[in-house]
């Protein structure tokens, strides 16, 4: 190659580099690259170190190690660079953004976040809290405009028969920027793989309705939906229907940083990061929503969240119990994770066999005292929304058909199992432990209650008019497994419906949620039986019912009340109508999880086995088990004394105001060249994921200047006292009933 | 249950396929780069293409090269790319692309002493450069945004951006012959 022509050759490479090549430029480029091997070389070796060059700034391969699933899928909202790799360094972060302080020119591959930090430390000369607007560089990546052929070219990639969770595979880097990994653009329209669903023609259950309203045993379903988006719009129709019947109208759709809030809560378990917020609220892509709920979704986090929920549902919080409730969590949180379907699951907890390590026979050796009652009962209220309980002494008051025979003959399946006790010798320890082991024994009768005439009678194992023969090879609990999940729609589907739709929505379709009994009247029948019907013809498939309610219009509607009061108004003991977003308290782990995210945590940290460990310990105040038939426990933390004082005294709030421990509220407060409104405006969006309404900011403010005030008065130094004002800024957003709300 | 369509393959990658995955990142982007051209082009079709990898980890053969299945699939996304926005955007003929891509393929082997050869010779920069070049490619921002920032005349820029990087490739260069010829 002739120097000349190298010349040449790069120059049109740095034209490339810098967005400025003609397409005659190209047709050179060509030219010579085709014509000569060595200009070819030289041109792979130039966009090579313009590509290290861009790779490694833009923080994306850094390290070549694994990012975990949550890892990959957390940076996917907040890393606007090329990839998710850069989540692999985790909480290494901040120890190397100390190095880096000290090399601040080191080039080394940085994210971005550490990135803006080091070019401001580099080149920031204002001093601390100058109330100039300098204002970040911000981060202004446009976002790939998806064109028709993205959308089809993912089709055609998800359609190849993977239901919902296990197309989006764990550790994908899903960016939230860039193209998605999960569903793409117009996503619900077309993305999302057929399903057959059949149609529902029989009635659901023989039983003569109690009281009139909307007996479910009367709906019919017709239209039958036969894909995601499809039924998306099914709940979209069914829901507007009764608005429009009741004469509501629903409110207007949440703001993006409500919303944003909202579906960390609600799939993840925890508020958004300060970065997962900046991004999402500043991305322009017109599905973000729904790439957010995908790839929250298939994160680790929603896994942890729903098995967290699941557990406290099967065994309670409390400790007392001689379980162990991380091996059952841990189960869970896998079977949620890989997504199986819930009738696994569901068999896994009814069947399971072995000691408190493995983890789905927690669920037994929590109730099986008191000759199985708590068993019956919880197995029934958490699995199938029914409450038996009151049916074991007497007649069901209102069901008619509810017999006390019908508590017995359930509980009769539990009777062939037993908890067996043992003590072993810990291999590692030397230390003898007493074991409880789940068995089901050879030998076993049926059993035995009083009616309340004081007569002795027996129940042989009986549900849903089918009589087990004893007996067989096959365990009773096993068989009761099998028996419940027979039909197009079983109860056990519609339970889960009802309880997914009301830890989304606050309320189900029925109040109480876990009494779904022919004498409580249904809000939607016609829904509830359709995204029954389609949950079980989808295979039990637990994420795909989720993305369903959070694509719905309902799950985007703002939480503020209308200025008239209209009809829908469950708190009042109504039918819920779904014409606006109901307040939710966050649940004591969902509170704790967030306040580790306010106190700078990342949600990959909230899965370490320390953090889950604090958590236990922080929750245990708060939960007293109470050995009844029915196995409860009391709550302190029900948003009164004891719940307030854990957060204005708790080690949680303190640790997140502590600049020594927080390491996000270190950096909103000691960056430089940001103006008092900014930072403010940062640790509103860092606490409550929404920047401050002007009214607020202003107040704000001059409460903020007026502790400066007063702390200098005491001879405080100005930065000293600056600093301090705004940790009590970020410590009252915290404690804010906002904070503990999900709405 | 009732429904033949709905099957739940068990598409569980296993740990060496996410290993294999993540270390190919780097190694298929500057694949894609040197046949688009364009660094943010590079970036969508990079995510494109994962798209795919994950919806067919299983037809993903372990014994079989990750790499070489992946570039595949690359190779195709581009095309796809280069046919979307071949009105709008400055397009390679066919035959350059698979020029380029066998050269790539061949450099590839030598892409980590690369990188490290890189490495050393951005500290063999003068401070000034070294600066400048970061801020060029901090994340979002271009020359001619840099040359706004810093006051000075666009082509200026330009000019001593070309410089450092050229600089850089004789460095990279030297540092890799000189490796080879001990």
């Amino acid at each position: 190659m002739k120097p000349s022509q190298r010349q040449q050759l790069l120059q049109i490479v740095e034209a490339l580099c810098e967005g400025l090549a003609t397409s005659d430029d190209v047709a050179r480029l060509e030219q010579l690259v085709l014509a000569d091997p060595d200009a070819r070389r030289l041109y792979v070796e130039a966009m090579a170190l313009h590509g290290e060059l861009f790779w490694d700034a833009a923080g994306a391969g850094s390290t070549d190690s694994i990012p975990t699933a949550i890892a990959a899928t957390i940076q996917s909202s907040e890393s606007p660079g090329p990839s998710a790799a850069s989540a692999a360094r985790g909480t290494a972060d901040h120890k190397s953004w100390k190095n880096r302080t000290q090399k601040p020119l080191d080039w080394s591959p940085l994210d971005w976040s550490q990135h803006r930090r080091l070019l401001q430390g580099a080149f920031g000369t204002a001093a601390l809290l100058i109330l100039i607007a300098f204002g970040l560089p911000r981060e202004n990546r446009s976002v790939p405009e998806d064109p028709v052929g993205v959308v089809a070219a993912v089709i055609e990639n998800s359609v190849s028969g993977n239901s919902m969770g296990d197309g989006v595979p764990r550790g994908t880097p899903v960016m939230a920027t860039t193209a998605p990994t999960t569903r793409s653009p117009a996503t619900a329209a077309t993305v999302i793989p057929e399903i057959t669903l059949p149609p529902i023609s029989q009635p659901v259950n023989q039983q003569e309705p109690w009281v009139e309203p909307t007996p479910l045993a009367r709906v019919d379903v017709e239209i039958v939906p036969k894909t995601d988006s499809e039924m998306v719009r099914f709940i979209n129709t069914e829901l507007r229907r009764l608005q429009d019947a009741a004469q509501v109208k629903p409110v207007a759709r949440a703001g993006d940083a409500e919303w944003v809030r909202r579906v960390y809560l609600d799939l993840a378990g925890r508020i958004p990061t300060l970065q997962e917020s900046e991004v999402f609220l500043k991305e322009t892509h017109p599905e973000k929503r729904s790439l957010l709920v995908d790839s929250l979704l298939a994160s680790s986090g929603f896994a942890h969240h729903q098995a967290t929920v699941w557990t406290n549902l099967l065994v309670g919080r409390s400790r007392d119990m001689e379980i162990r409730r991380e091996s059952l969590l841990g189960w869970l949180s896998r079977q949620f994770r890989d997504n199986r379907p819930w009738q696994e699951t569901v068999e896994g907890l009814l069947a399971a066999e072995g000691t408190v390590e493995s983890g789905p026979a927690n669920f037994l050796l929590a109730h099986l005292n008191n000759q199985a009652v708590p068993a019956t009962a919880i197995a029934s209220r958490i699995l199938l929304c029914q409450q038996v309980q009151c049916v074991q002494c007497h007649q069901h008051p209102t069901v008619k058909g509810w017999e006390q025979s019908d508590f017995w003959e359930l509980n009769a399946f539990f009777q062939q199992t037993k908890i067996r006790e043992s003590v072993v010798l810990d291999p590692v320890s030397k230390r003898k432990t007493a074991t409880r082991e789940l068995v089901n024994e050879q030998e076993f009768g049926p059993t035995y209650y009083e009616t309340l005439r004081g007569v002795m009678m027996v129940a042989y194992p009986r549900y849903a008019g089918v009589e087990v023969m004893a007996p067989t090879s096959t365990p009773l609990r096993n068989q009761l497994a099998d028996l419940l999940f027979t039909g197009s729609r079983p109860q056990v589907a519609r339970a889960f419906v009802n309880r997914t739709w009301a830890q989304l929505f606050g309320y189900g379709f029925t109040i109480p949620l876990d009494d779904m009994g022919p004498q409580t009247p249904v809000s939607h029948p016609e829904l509830l039986e359709q995204l029954t019907a389609a949950f079980v013809a989808s295979d039990y498939d637990v994420k795909r019912l989720v993305r369903w309610i959070c694509l719905s219009d309902a799950y985007h509607l703002d939480s503020q009340l209308p200025k008239v009061r209209n009809a829908d108004a469950p708190e009042q003991g109504d039918l819920p109508l779904f014409s606006r977003m109901y307040v939710k308290p966050l649940t004591a782990e969902q509170l704790y999880d967030s306040l580790r995210i306010a106190a700078g945590g990342s949600g990959e940290m909230l899965l370490s086995s320390q953090v889950l460990t604090d958590r236990e310990l922080w929750l245990d105040q708060f939960y007293t088990a109470v050995e009844t038939e029915e196995n409860g426990e009391e709550s302190t933390f029900d948003g009164t004394l004891p719940q307030a004082l854990a957060m204005i005294n708790g080690s949680l709030v303190e640790n997140a105001v502590d600049l020594e421990k927080n390491p996000m509220l270190r950096d909103v407060l000691k960056t430089r060249g940001l103006s008092e409104s900014d930072r403010i405006r940062q640790l509103s969006l860092a606490a409550l994921s929404r920047y401050p309404s002007p009214a607020e900011l202003t107040e704000i403010r001059e409460m903020f200047r007026w502790t400066v005030k007063q702390r200098m008065d005491r001879n405080i130094p100005v930065q000293v006292a600056m600093a301090e004002g705004l940790k009590d800024v970020y410590w009252a957003y915290l404690n804010s009933s906002e904070f503990a709300l999900n709405h | 249950m009732n429904s033949p369509n709905v099957n739940h393959p068990a598409i569980v990658p296993g740990e060496s396929f996410v290993q294999a995955f993540t270390r190919s990142q780097r190694t298929l982007y500057l694949f894609i780069l040197a046949q688009v051209g364009d660094v943010h082009s590079a970036e969508e079709i990079l995510q494109e293409t994962n798209l795919v990898i994950w919806a067919k980890v299983s037809q993903f053969q372990p014994e079989t090269n990750f790499l070489s299945w992946a570039r595949q699939i690359a190779k195709f996304e581009i095309l796809k790319h280069r046919q979307r926005f071949r009105r709008e955007k400055l397009t390679f003929s066919e035959e350059f692309l698979s020029a380029v891509a066998d050269e790539v393929i061949q450099q590839s082997a030598e892409q980590e002493r690369r990188r490290e050869a890189l490495q050393e010779c951005l500290e063999k920069l003068q401070e000034t450069d070294r600066v400048l070049i970061q801020q060029r490619y901090q994340p979002g921002h271009s020359g001619k945004e840099l040359a706004e920032q810093l006051g000075r005349p666009a082509n200026s820029v330009y000019q001593s951006l070309g410089r450092i990087r050229r600089f850089l490739l004789d460095c990279v260069q030297r540092q890799l012959s000189s490796q080879m010829t001990p």
